[in-house]
């Protein structure tokens, strides 16, 4: 393609440099790029559209950086191509540096701008590895309408597909607390997707997310548990009722008493671990008080479902 | 700009393969023994519940139009079937009627279960449209409705007959010598849904007699994560009201002491209008049928063989 177009330094001053068309990659400067390019200079030209002022396809870091080292020329291909063509050039020539979440979907909502049919698009989704489900275009579209900060927000925390499309189900408003209240958390992507969870049933049940009590909280981890208290009473009042069971028994550690995490199964699972035959005669005859007390009389009411 | 759709059209195919097949059932909860004709596939009323929406991955309604080529599998299951009454029906992957007075697909079947005595066909439906099958009906036909309350078939079941409707269809099919069958299911937990369930059940008895009912069913909401997470993005305030758990099956249930209270509510109010009513939880656990109802059930085919004795019970000799 660039054998077509005619390789040559162009004045900076001829550029439309407000114009972003064709622009896909985010975010829009990057550090590391620069501090290569001070070593080594601009090397890969950038590539224009045949037209003036010229209309930047690729390069757009490129040439930020030669506007920022105050330089008055750049190489760049000149290029005869249709508005598709344009974008599609973009959009391979950013792939071959590797395209982050943002950068695909931004690239597939300038296609569906831009009149490419549905089929062409889901062939683009396809070939930069989003597979070409229309849920996915769909989120694609939404992803590339938010503003800067949720999108630097899905692109730090590595989100996937689908825990973004759990954030969209959230009300907008919503969202930007979201984004606000997990700025300087450490986080993981199960535990925001427990999180995100928590939240969208909250909305569904009662409206408004209290996000003024969210604030006091120093980690994610306890705004989920605050959460759960809420969205899933009965589960955590028999997790309560389970805990304290276990506190009244005063098992040594050595001992683990489980049951299933939801209390469906009517089974309770203890596990001895023990290096002498001591231990384990210590662990029978404490859990034969436990027996006697009728302390595994109330787990099992639990997983049999009778507390009410 | 594109916006990604899908759409829905109706598609006939010929019959390949098993249309008539056991019902799938579910890991660690019993199961009745159910034969289903997947005579259609998909469905036209869209319930916000319906866990087609995440089973089906193609949008287009698909029917098999070779009456002949499902009626044969039919003949065969119950030509081998040695120890039970075949209970059979096309409410698996679709609504029985929704479609049938336009394509007319339970006629010939409706004929061959009157004409081989031999088995039991129920149309389930939320659809209360049943004039093209009256001249047909028999009794080995059992015309069944999902029931749920006014309040649940206005927001979630929006484009299905509303419960006055059924319940008059349902004693259309009574009058002309038909059983019927009761499905309360899903059974749908919101704040006020006692009153809501009572007063349904009181206007059932008002409208149909309960000694024409074959069977009640009663099954909690419950759904695969797929589907809760449409639930969620379509804020479904009335069905998300409850608190769910994932069940040792994966699908997400009602904690098992709100499901356990739920049912003894509906048992204990149907119960009380007609005792001798024939009552079964849909895929249930086995701890929580003896919980609701006192009996104790090891496995499945415990509640076939009970299905067995209400048929003989209501048919005698006829079957």
């Amino acid at each position: 393609m660039k054998e077509n177009g005619d390789l040559k330094n162009i004045s900076i001053e001829r550029i439309d440099v407000s114009d972003f068309e064709y622009r896909i990659s985010f975010p829009e400067d990057s550090s590391l790029l620069e501090s290569i390019l001070e070593k080594t200079g601009i090397i890969n030209p950038i590539l224009v559209l045949a037209e003036i002022p010229y209309k930047v396809i690729d390069g757009f870091r490129r040439l930020k950086y030669a506007i920022r080292s105050s330089r008055k020329s750049i190489p760049a291909y000149i290029l005869n191509l249709p508005p598709k063509k344009a974008l599609l050039t973009s959009i391979l020539n950013n792939h071959s540096r590797g395209l982050n979440l943002v950068e695909k979907a931004i690239a597939i909502s300038k296609m569906s701008c831009i009149g490419f049919t549905e089929k062409e698009i889901e062939e683009v989704m396809e070939f930069v590895g989003l597979g070409k489900s229309k849920k996915i275009g769909n989120l694609c579209l939404k992803i590339a309408e938010q503003d800067r900060r949720t999108k630097l927000f899905f692109l730090n925390n590595s989100l996937s597909m689908k825990t973004i499309g759990y954030f969209f189900c959230l009300a907008p408003k919503n969202r930007d607390l979201i984004v606000s209240f997990l700025k300087d958390k450490r986080i993981t992507e199960s535990s925001l997707r427990q999180f995100l969870e928590c939240a969208l049933l909250w909305e569904t049940k009662f409206g408004e997310i209290p996000f003024h009590v969210l604030l006091k909280v120093k980690n994610l981890e306890d705004a989920i548990s605050i959460m759960k208290k809420k969205v899933s009473p009965g589960l955590s009042d028999m997790e309560d009722r389970l805990r304290k069971c276990l506190s009244e028994m005063a098992l040594p550690p050595n001992v683990k008493v489980r049951t299933d995490p939801f209390f469906e199964r009517e089974e309770v699972r203890v596990e001895i671990e023990a290096k002498r035959p001591e231990e384990i005669r210590d662990v029978l005859e404490k859990l034969n008080s436990a027996l006697r007390r009728g302390d595994f009389d109330k787990i099992f009411e639990l997983t049999r479902g009778k507390i009410h | 700009m594109i916006r990604f759709l899908s759409s829905q059209g109706v598609r006939f195919t010929e019959g390949k393969g098993q249309v008539v097949r056991d019902c799938p059932g579910t890991k660690y909860h019993i199961c009745c023994g159910y034969k289903t004709i997947d005579l259609i596939e998909g469905c036209i009323l869209f319930c916000s519940y319906c866990i087609l929406r995440c089973y089906l991955n193609h949008g287009e309604i698909r029917v098999v139009n070779d009456t002949d080529y499902v009626i044969s599998q039919i003949r065969e299951r119950i030509r081998n079937e040695k120890d039970h009454i075949l209970r059979f029906g096309t409410g698996e992957l679709s609504d029985s009627l929704a479609l049938d007075r336009r394509l007319k697909l339970n006629i010939p079947l409706v004929q061959f279960f009157g004409n081989e005595k031999r088995a039991i066909f129920e149309l389930k439906s939320k659809w209360a449209s049943i004039d093209h099958l009256l001249p047909y009906l028999n009794k080995y036909v059992v015309i069944s409705f999902s029931l749920a309350p006014q309040k649940i078939i206005e927001s979630e079941e929006k484009r299905t007959s509303p419960l006055r409707k059924r319940l008059k269809t349902l004693k259309k099919a009574i009058d002309i010598g038909c059983y019927v069958g009761l499905h309360f299911d899903p059974i749908v937990v919101y704040p006020g849904f006692e009153r809501d369930y009572e007063l349904m059940i009181e206007e059932i008895s008002r409208t149909i007699d309960l000694k024409r009912v074959i069977w009640v069913s009663l099954g909690m909401l419950r759904f695969p994560k797929k589907l809760l997470d449409l639930l969620l993005e379509e804020k479904r305030k009335n069905l998300l009201s409850g608190e769910f758990v994932r069940g040792e099956d994966g699908k997400f249930r009602y904690l098992k002491k709100d499901r356990i209270r739920a049912y003894k509510i509906l048992y204990d109010h149907l119960k009380e209008k007609e005792n001798n009513l024939f009552i079964y939880l849909c895929m249930e656990r086995a701890d929580v049928w003896k919980e609701v109802t006192g009996e104790e059930l090891i496995n499945d085919e415990d509640l076939v063989r009970k299905f067995d004795e209400r048929i003989r019970f209501l048919y005698g000799g006829e079957i």
